[in-house]
């Protein structure tokens, strides 16, 4: 083992490795952080006009809850409303975006923004035929979603999650109308 | 309280960390020869698993979230863990030397076992609290725990069924993997 | 030469580091549910497995054998961090993908293999020969081993990239079971019994290639 001499030089030469990594480390992460945070903005940003398909520019509006982006066509007109919220899934975690009419009382689409559910079971919730039953549906609805075969728990989780965003829809409005001009 | 026994079952079962994320494979494969070897691992990565879940959340809520470095995340986890890993074989070695005697030999093979990192990586990316990471790793360890006895259990038999040549060994112990898992997924159907 | 050469032959066969020493099974099974997948995690593990060779390979001399292991792990760390940050940079639809598995490289069993047995007592050059050579071993073991999942689970190659080819056509059923969890343990198990029969005394490949006496290939499929 190690006599009382070496000691010194095994601590001298670890720290010495870890404070080489950290420091190179810190200038990749200085290079790659913009990029990271520009293609997670990217996403938001398609997300957003991919569910509220009238829209042509948003902006985010305050809240505790949720995630809120208010959709807004050419002239500024609030068109939609796209809200950001995550469950739990079968793997993991479930991020979606859902856009609400709140005049009509409407979702009007859903994206899965990320998620890591099984490929070809869960992973078919990102698929038109899941997403699509979504679309035009009423806050009210009390209609079951078709559940995808074999993915008993990621088709649930989406339809909670869903179900969560419409049951705040008037707080989600009210944050809408203080948060904006 | 439904929410942590959720949490729990969902670790230990039916999204059970070896058989079906894969997490922990080279102890699942190389330490099922016989039942209580395989109890003994378990038992040991299931404290392990515990403890050291608790300790990274630590880790990452006290140091490195507030410091604005969590792409040291990755380093800071895995020396962490590797000297809790030593801690407890200590701890264990003076405090109760039966216990040392069960699990000694296999404390440091748990540091290379990527159900650890695992387990603190997913408690970081789920944003998991201090209490559910507890209950989280007990059920990730309670999961890794029947996963490799069950694996053991079939071994032993194995040991006298005819295993055609080039199947011996690590291929029929995946296949028989394959076959727990197909059984797995269907508890979460 | 001939031993450079051996070097970077070992790994691709002989003692490929998936089929035959069976190392790092953690990702050979989590995500090799598609070739793509199969492909990008084999790069990114052989790009770790070259700079944490080189690296260690460099320092032989100045870290101390008592704190061997802990140095290695915190250069192999180092690397998996940047392939993660870079993959999240610039290739954020497979980097979700692979998701954990990527910080895991750090515990993949291979490469602390081959830093502890191999990189810290040669010189650069036989560490990088040695590294490629595995890399590229784990590489096309995943990669083979998601075709073959993804050909039976959806029917195509490479899907999530510009080139995805339709293997089989529109008849095809998929088989789900190639691609779930199960899939991969069997797929897995299957095609190591393979290698087995064909590594067998009785099967040689180089004999195969050499032609000197390959009758007996015809003793082992009887």
């Amino acid at each position: 083992m190690a006599n009382d001499k070496m000691q010194p030089r095994l601590i001298l030469v670890l720290t010495l490795i870890t404070i080489a990594s950290a420091v190179s480390l810190t200038f990749i992460d200085d290079l790659t952080a913009p990029l990271i945070a520009e293609e997670a903005e990217k996403r938001v940003q398609e997300a957003v006009l991919s569910v509220v398909p009238d829209a042509v520019d948003f902006e985010e509006v305050e809240d505790e809850n949720f995630e809120i982006f208010k959709a807004l066509d050419e002239v500024g007109e609030v068109v939609g409303v796209a809200v950001q919220h995550d469950i739990r899934g079968y793997t993991g975690p479930i991020d979606v975006m859902v856009g609400l009419d709140m005049a009509e009382e409407k979702i009007i689409a859903l994206d899965v923004l990320s998620h890591t559910e099984t490929p070809g079971l869960g992973a078919r919730i990102t698929e038109d035929e899941f997403r699509d039953q979504f679309r035009g549906r009423d806050f009210s609805s009390q209609e079951e979603v078709d559940i995808i075969a074999g993915a008993t728990i990621s088709s649930n989780a989406v339809e909670v999650v869903v179900s969560e965003v419409v049951e705040s829809a008037e707080d989600i409005q009210a944050a809408v109308e203080s948060g904006g001009e | 309280m439904t929410e942590l026994f959720l949490l729990f079952m969902a670790a230990s079962i039916t999204n059970n960390f070896v058989l079906m994320q894969f997490l922990g494979i080279c102890p699942f494969l190389g330490v099922s020869k016989e039942v209580p070897t395989a109890f003994s691992m378990g038992l040991a990565t299931t404290f392990v698993m515990t403890t050291s879940a608790v300790v990274t959340w630590l880790v990452e809520t006290v140091i490195l979230i507030p410091l604005g470095i969590e792409y040291l995340r990755y380093i800071a986890f895995i020396l962490v863990i590797s000297s809790f890993v030593q801690l407890t074989e200590l701890f264990v070695k003076k405090v109760s030397p039966p216990l040392y005697k069960a699990l000694g030999i296999f404390l440091p093979l748990i540091t290379t076992n990527c159900a650890i990192l695992g387990l603190a990586l997913i408690i970081s990316m789920e944003g998991h609290g201090f209490i559910q990471s507890a209950v989280f790793g007990l059920g990730a360890g309670v999961g890794f725990t029947i996963a490799i006895v069950l694996m053991a259990g079939i071994r032993e038999r194995l040991e006298f069924a005819d295993v055609p040549e080039p199947l011996k060994g690590a291929p029929i112990t995946l296949l028989v993997a394959g076959m727990m898992a197909l059984a797995f997924t269907g508890l979460a159907m | 030469m001939a031993e450079k050469t051996q070097d970077f032959v070992k790994g691709l066969w002989e003692e490929n580091p998936v089929f035959v020493m069976l190392l790092g099974m953690c990702p050979v099974l989590a995500v090799t549910s598609t070739a793509t997948n199969g492909l990008f995690m084999g790069l990114a593990t052989s790009f770790v497995l070259l700079g944490a060779g080189i690296v260690n390979s460099l320092l032989q001399n100045i870290i101390p054998d008592e704190v061997r292991i802990p140095s290695f792990i915190v250069v192999i760390a180092t690397f998996v961090t940047i392939v993660d940050l870079v993959s999240r940079a610039y290739m954020p639809a497979i980097a979700e993908q692979l998701a954990l598995f990527i910080p895991l490289i750090i515990v993949n069993c291979l490469i602390l293999n081959r830093s502890e047995a191999f990189a810290s007592n040669v010189n650069v050059l036989r560490a990088i020969i040695d590294a490629l050579g595995r890399g590229l071993g784990f590489t096309w073991a995943l990669t083979f081993l998601g075709g073959i999942r993804e050909i039976l689970g959806f029917g195509t190659l490479f899907r999530g990239t510009g080139a995805v080819i339709q293997v089989l056509g529109e008849w095809y059923q998929p088989m789900l079971i190639a691609i779930l969890p199960a899939g991969a343990f069997i797929t897995l198990g299957l095609v190591v019994g393979l290698v087995n029969v064909i590594m067998s005394k009785s099967f040689s490949i180089k004999e195969l290639f050499g032609g000197s006496s390959a009758v007996k290939e015809e003793q082992t499929t009887a």
